[in-house]
């Protein structure tokens, strides 16, 4: 299984200049599941495409310099994800979703000069990776 | 795939035209997640085409 990254992600902002439009669109999106997600809790897809959009509004807010923003949307993406991955930790695509997340934040203490917390959380990565691996 | 063969003017208009559906279907249909969960995945095409 590819590790995914969220600096793959592109939008408008990289293309048309347009941060704003499409913080907007990601923000309908995340209401939207945020709903599902409130009314199915036992729905693993819910919260898991949650997650997804706080990663996408994270990475946008990351790309606009928005750099605070940005850590409080991956520590919600990653509450969340920490909750999947321990309880189904059958799941290869829960750990994997896992690591991206720890791998976002690693950017984000970089960025920062949080060489200490970037490099536990690329011990976190590291490991879900290994995990994955057997 | 018209944004890869570089036709991003209609790639947008594509995209455009699923949202317009996905809202139709999710606004008549309020109680289908997965018509809900179609609604949010197009808007995030649309934050990200």
């Amino acid at each position: 299984m590819a590790w995914r990254s969220a600096t793959t992600t592109r939008h408008l902002t990289e293309q048309d200049g347009q941060p704003d439009e499409a913080l907007k669109a990601y923000g309908l999106a995340s209401a939207i599941r945020q709903k599902l997600a409130d009314d199915y809790p036992t729905a693993t897809e819910f919260q898991s495409d949650l997650a997804t959009s706080h990663i996408h509004i994270g990475t946008l807010r990351r790309d606009t310099g928005q750099a605070a923003e940005s850590l409080k949307a991956y520590e919600s993406a990653l509450a969340i994800r920490q909750k999947l991955a321990r309880e189904h930790p059958e799941s290869p695509d829960r750990l994997s979703d896992l690591g991206e997340n720890q791998g976002n934040l690693a950017v984000i203490d970089l960025d920062a000069r949080r060489f200490e917390e970037a490099r536990l959380r690329l011990l976190d990565l590291k490991q879900a990776s290994c995990d994955l691996q057997f | 795939m018209l944004k890869a063969a570089g036709k991003p003017a209609e790639a947008i208009k594509a995209y455009e035209s699923s949202l317009a559906i996905r809202q139709k279907l999710a606004y008549a249909n309020p109680t289908v997640t997965q018509l809900q969960s179609g609604l949010a995945l197009g808007y995030d095409n649309s934050a990200s085409y």
